[in-house]
């Protein structure tokens, strides 16, 4: 043998033994026992083989026989491999297990693995939890009278359908304690088709049942509510529109939906519109929130609009639901009401309520711009001899005339009322007291002129009172209006009380518009 | 060494690579696969070279019989060094992952 031979088999032997220690050590981590055993005997059989060899030619022993040592080396690799892959599938057995349990236990369901005789092998911690036990209690137990509190298999339980028909079943069953639970069995079968077992897969949906009870009861309410309840995005985007809204503007659902829901209101609107949508977003609610609308034909409808913000489970608005009632008819009836209560319905003029309203606006919009503004008190003069002489169908007339030749005399943008029985009050706007001749000739000329158009038995005049507006001096229609009041009287007493008849006619005498 | 015996050590080798192919599949799995690998190639050097020990060139094939079992011994001791000492088994596992 020569010396490198030697210092190889040395060598080798030193490896071998760092080998066996670190096996030693560790041999628990990766290896099974028997993969492990067969790995120190591939590291120690070629030194006791070397050993072997080296003692049969020193010193004689052994012979050829040590060669065949040789032979176990293929061996024991085979071996070692074998126990190794052998170790491998049972770690993965185990891990699949595992995996299995893992799974099957973090399900929200139940899960049981039950026999053909129906005797539970296997169950999750949910079946355990949902039958107040721990997983080993329930082995050997039956489903049904466990769940049910029954003898035998319920009627129509899906468990035992599925082992006699091989094919998976489902089905709902209530137990006693009014518990609604959806049941699958999943037939488990040898490769000739024989069952052998069933996993029973089952989940509570009483609150899922209750939900759907509640959903379709609010469906029903919706789709019969004549208001329109339309759910949009706080973008502002129709996400549902009920048959209400279809009803109310004439869109179909197909139409309207992904559409903005500012379409629905006139463009003046649109900015209103939006600004209520982003506050609503933002967590408020608006309530009876009146504004014109457009129906899909054009029409102009009045809608009371409710926008309540949708809010998430947390607490974040993720949508608007939108109620909308046509007040259309109400609009309409409210402002007839209104022009009832202002206008006077002989002449068409604002009654006293009408005119004192208005005039009060006009008076602040006027001291806000320093505009001046001119009161005309007129009183129609012998009205009650014409009520007497000629009866009240005459006198109305003669007030309709009045009312036609003031309307003549002023400007659309004045304020004529009819104040009382015979008395007219004007406020002409941004008319300063200069003008005061010019208008009171114009009343006479225009008076002057029907008179002359008409064949009445008498004539239209009036006895009139000026007053200027002051900002600083008046401090109220009022007291403007009783300064024209008292002018009116005087130029009423200045004129002679005498009434000259005129081929029948009568006319008052004296100065008088 | 008789002929029939190298001749049937020869053919345990081959079984034994076989089967190594066969599941090369898990014993990838296997931490520093690749050393014990090398280990066994090693092994089949060291079997071709006291085959031929006996045919040809006596006194080379001696040494490369020597030489290629250090390599294996080396070779298995570095593998029992790095799976089963150095490399915690948590730490085996996430390496095949």
């Amino acid at each position: 043998m020569t010396l490198l031979q030697t210092i190889c088999d040395a060598l080798a032997l030193i490896a071998a033994a760092v080998g066996v220690i670190c096996w030693l050590r560790g041999r628990q981590r990766v290896l099974g026992r028997e993969s492990g055993l067969a790995l120190a005997a591939l590291l120690l059989l070629p030194v006791v083989k070397n050993g072997l060899e080296y003692a049969a030619r020193t010193m004689a022993v052994g012979g050829p026989a040590v060669a065949h040592l040789e032979g176990f080396f293929p061996l024991l690799w085979g071996f070692f491999f074998y126990s190794f892959v052998q170790d491998i599938a049972q770690e993965q057995l185990r891990q699949t297990e595992q995996e299995k349990a893992v799974i099957l236990d973090s399900m929200s369901g139940v899960v049981l693995y039950q026999n053909p005789r129906m005797d539970i092998l296997w169950a999750n911690r949910a079946a355990a939890k949902s039958a107040g036990v721990l997983p080993e209690q329930l082995v050997g137990k039956k489903c049904y009278a466990v769940w049910h509190g029954r003898e035998e298999p319920c009627e129509s339980c899906p468990v035992l359908e599925a082992r006699q028909s091989g094919l998976p079943q489902e089905a709902e069953l209530t137990t006693p304690d009014k518990t609604t639970w959806s049941v699958a069995g999943y037939p488990v079968k040898r490769s000739n088709g024989q069952v052998v077992g069933v996993v029973e897969v089952a989940e509570d949906i009483t609150e899922k049942k209750r939900a759907q009870e509640e959903h379709g009861q609010l469906a029903a309410i919706v789709t019969a509510s004549a208001d329109g309840i339309i759910g949009i995005s706080v973008e502002g985007t129709v996400r549902s529109w009920n048959p209400g809204a279809e009803d109310m503007f004439g869109h179909r659902a197909d139409q309207i939906v992904g559409r903005p829901i500012r379409e629905l209101v006139p463009t003046e609107s649109r900015d209103t519109l939006d600004h209520i949508v982003a506050r609503v977003a933002d967590g408020e609610t608006i309530q009876r929130y009146e504004m014109a609308a457009l129906a899909r034909s054009g029409r102009s409808i009045y809608v009371s609009f409710t926008f309540c913000p949708i809010f998430d489970e947390s607490r974040a608005v993720n949508g608007i639901s939108v109620i909308a009632r046509d007040v259309t008819g109400q609009v309409q009836l409210r402002d007839e009401l209104r022009m009832l209560s202002l206008v006077d319905t002989l002449t068409g003029l604002n009654n006293r309520r009408g005119f004192f309203h208005l005039g009060a606006q006009q008076l602040k919009i006027g001291t806000r711009r320093h505009e001046p503004a001119l009161l005309v008190f007129a009183d129609l003069d012998g009205m009650k001899s014409i009520n007497d002489t000629l009866g009240h169908k005459e006198g109305d007339r003669a007030l309709i005339d009045a009312a036609l030749v003031l309307r003549q005399t002023f400007r659309e943008s004045d304020i004529i009322g009819r104040i009382g029985g015979d008395e007219f009050a004007v406020l002409a706007i941004d008319t300063g007291l200069e003008l005061r001749d010019d208008v009171l000739a114009r009343l006479q000329r225009n008076a002057a002129n029907m008179n002359r158009a008409t064949d009445r038995p008498y004539e239209v005049s009036f006895s009139v009172g000026v007053a200027s507006y002051s900002p600083g001096l008046h401090t109220s229609l009022d007291e403007l209006l009783s300064e024209a009041d008292a002018q009116m009287y005087e130029q009423k007493r200045a004129k002679s009380g005498s009434r000259v008849a005129r081929g029948g006619k009568r006319t008052t005498d004296g100065p008088a518009a | 060494m008789a002929l029939e015996v190298k001749l049937l050590i020869s053919l345990l080798w081959v079984a034994v690579c076989g089967f190594a192919l066969l599941h090369r599949a898990r014993l990838r799995q296997l931490t520093f696969w690749g050393l014990l690998l090398a280990a066994l190639i090693g092994f089949l050097l060291n079997w071709a070279a006291v085959a031929l020990e006996d045919v040809f060139w006596t006194d080379v094939w001696g040494v490369v019989e020597h030489a290629t079992h250090l390599a294996s011994a080396a070779l298995l001791a570095a593998w029992c060094w790095a799976a089963l000492v150095r490399t915690p088994k948590h730490d085996a596992a996430a390496d095949d992952m």
